[in-house]
C-alpha cells in the first residue's frame, strides 16, 4: 500500500478536515456538526473512519481510549483469533495540533483468514469542545503506520479562520464557519449540498457527465432550462477568478417557507417572494456543470460570488 | 415454496471477487457496433408455454432489440471476457473524468442490470488452482 508518493485530496466535512489518497472517498456520512460519523473507503474496503461526538463526563481521553479497546476485545473473544492491541503510539508530533487538544494513540490488529489492522487515535479538543474517534484501517501485510501518520498529520477538527472547507468527492469550496448544512444528497452523477446562513440560503449543486446532461445543448440553454423564479437580470461571469465562462442570473422566487404553510391560498397568507441570485459554469476539463445559488430576504451578490469564486472544480 | 427448494442458487460474491471478476457477454446474443458507435442487441424473446399460445393468435416477434447509449456501449464493448470489473470503472472514470465512487457505483449498478437481464456472465477465479467459474 504504497500510497504516500501518490495524488492526494481533501475531504472536508462539519469542519473535519484531512487528506486522503486520491482513490479514497466518502462512503458513509451521517449525523451533524455536534454528532456525526465519516467513513472514507477504497474500492476495496473501508480505511478512514472518524466519528465525533461533544466531549461530556470526566472520563479522560485515555479511559475512553481504554473503553473503546476493551469492547473491542469482548467482540472478538466471540470470534477467533484474538486481537492485539498495542498504545501509547506516537503518531501525532505536530505541536500545533497537539495544542489545546488532548490526544491518546492506539494500534490493533486481527488475525485470521482475512486480517486487518488498524492505527488510530482518539482526541479532544478544547477549542471546539468536540471528541474526535479517528481510524485508519488496512490489511495486516500493508504499511500503514507512515499512511496514517501522514493523514493523521493534517486532521484538523475546526477551522482555523472564519471560513470553514468543505470538500467531497473532488469538489472543494469554502463558506463561512457560522454557516451550517441544512441538507445533502450525494447521488451518482449529481451532488447537490445546502447551507443555511444568517438569513438567507446557498445550494451548490454539481452535475457529471456535463457532454451527456448537455445533450447537443449550449450551456446557457442548459442553465435557463433549470432556472427558478422570474429572472430581473442576468449577466456573464467575466470575473477573472472564475476559470470558467459562467452565467448570473438575479430576480425574486417565492419563499419556500411560506408557499408550504397551510390555507396559503388566503389574501394575507400569500407566499412571500423573496430575492435570489444563482450563477453556473461548464468546466469542460473536468466533464461537469456547476450551480451555486443563494435565496435571501435580501440581495446579495456578492455573497453568492464569494461562495462560487472558492469552488474548486478540478 | 416447493419451487424454491428446487430453484438453482445463484452464487454470491463479495467486493473483491466481484472487482476481480471479467463480465462477458452472453454468447447467446447478437449484437452490433453501429456507424455511430452504439451498440445495438438482439435480445431472443423468451419462449414460455404462454408466449407459444399467444404467438398462435397474434403476432409476437422473436427478438427484442436494445440500443445502448454512448456510455453502456462503451461498458458493453469493455465486457469481453478479459478487462476485470476494476478495469471497466477505471476506464469509464478516465473516459467521462468521473470520481472513483461515482464510476464505481454507476458501472457496478448498470452491470448488476445487465447480468439480472442474463445479458451478460462473471467470470470468476476461485480457488489456490486458478479454478476459473462462469
Amino acid at each position: 500500500m504504497n500510497r504516500i508518493g501518490g495524488v492526494w485530496t481533501t475531504i472536508g466535512w462539519q469542519h473535519v478536515y484531512l487528506e486522503v489518497p486520491e482513490e479514497w472517498s466518502i462512503g458513509a456520512v451521517s449525523g451533524d456538526y455536534t454528532t456525526g460519523y465519516l467513513r472514507l473507503d477504497d474500492s476495496e474496503m473501508p480505511r478512514v473512519e472518524i466519528r465525533w461526538e461533544p466531549s461530556k463526563g470526566n472520563e479522560t481521553v485515555d479511559q475512553v481510549v481504554e473503553r473503546f479497546l476493551d469492547t473491542l476485545l469482548k467482540k472478538s473473544r466471540k470470534k477467533s483469533p484474538p486481537i492485539k492491541i498495542r498504545r501509547n503510539l506516537t503518531l501525532v508530533k505536530d505541536s500545533k495540533q497537539l495544542e489545546d487538544r488532548s490526544v491518546e494513540s492506539f494500534h490493533w490488529k486481527t488475525e485470521g483468514d482475512d486480517p486487518i489492522q488498524a492505527y488510530g487515535l482518539l482526541w479532544r479538543c478544547e477549542i471546539c469542545g468536540r471528541t474526535l474517534f479517528v481510524q485508519i484501517l488496512g490489511r495486516l501485510g500493508e504499511t500503514v503506520q507512515p499512511l496514517a501518520t501522514r493523514i493523521l498529520s493534517t486532521l484538523r477538527d475546526h477551522p482555523e479562520d472564519e471560513t470553514a472547507i468543505w470538500s467531497v468527492y473532488g469538489m472543494r469550496f469554502k463558506l463561512s464557519a457560522q454557516d451550517t448544512l441544512k441538507s445533502h444528497k450525494f447521488l451518482t452523477g449529481r451532488l447537490t449540498i445546502c447551507f443555511t446562513g444568517d438569513d438567507d440560503q446557498i445550494e451548490i449543486d454539481r452535475y457529471s457527465l456535463a457532454e451527456t446532461q448537455l445533450d447537443g445543448a449550449s450551456f446557457d440553454e442548459w442553465y435557463e432550462e433549470r432556472g427558478i423564479g422570474t429572472v430581473e437580470e442576468s449577466d456573464e461571469l467575466r470575473d477573472d477568478s472564475f476559470r470558467h465562462p459562467g452565467v448570473l442570473t438575479e430576480g425574486t422566487v417565492v419563499d419556500p417557507a411560506s408557499a408550504s404553510q397551510r390555507m396559503a391560498w388566503l389574501p394575507w397568507r400569500r407566499p412571500k417572494r423573496i430575492r435570489f441570485e444563482r450563477c453556473g459554469w461548464y468546466c469542460v476539463d473536468g466533464n461537469k456543470l456547476y450551480l451555486v445559488r443563494r435565496i435571501g430576504t435580501e440581495a446579495n451578490r456578492e455573497r453568492l460570488l464569494q461562495v462560487a469564486q472558492t469552488v474548486t472544480c478540478h | 415454496m416447493a419451487l424454491m427448494l428446487f430453484r438453482k442458487k445463484t452464487p454470491q460474491l463479495d467486493r473483491r471477487e466481484l472487482l476481480k471478476s471479467k463480465p462477458i457477454h452472453n454468447e447467446r446474443l447478437e449484437w452490433e457496433k453501429m456507424d455511430d458507435g452504439e451498440v445495438m442487441l438482439s435480445i431472443p424473446r423468451r419462449r414460455s408455454w404462454w408466449i407459444n399460445l399467444i404467438a398462435r393468435v397474434f403476432y409476437v416477434p422473436t427478438k427484442r432489440t436494445v440500443i445502448l447509449d454512448d456510455i453502456g456501449s462503451m461498458v458493453w464493448g469493455l465486457c469481453d471476457g478479459k478487462n476485470t470489473v476494476d478495469v471497466v470503472i477505471s476506464a469509464l472514470r478516465k473516459e467521462y473524468k468521473l470520481d472513483q465512487k461515482e464510476a464505481e457505483v454507476s458501472t457496478l449498478t448498470y452491470l448488476k442490470q445487465l447480468a439480472e437481464k442474463g445479458l451478460i456472465g462473471f467470470a470468476v477465479t476461485r480457488g489456490k488452482k486458478g479454478e476459473t467459474r462462469k
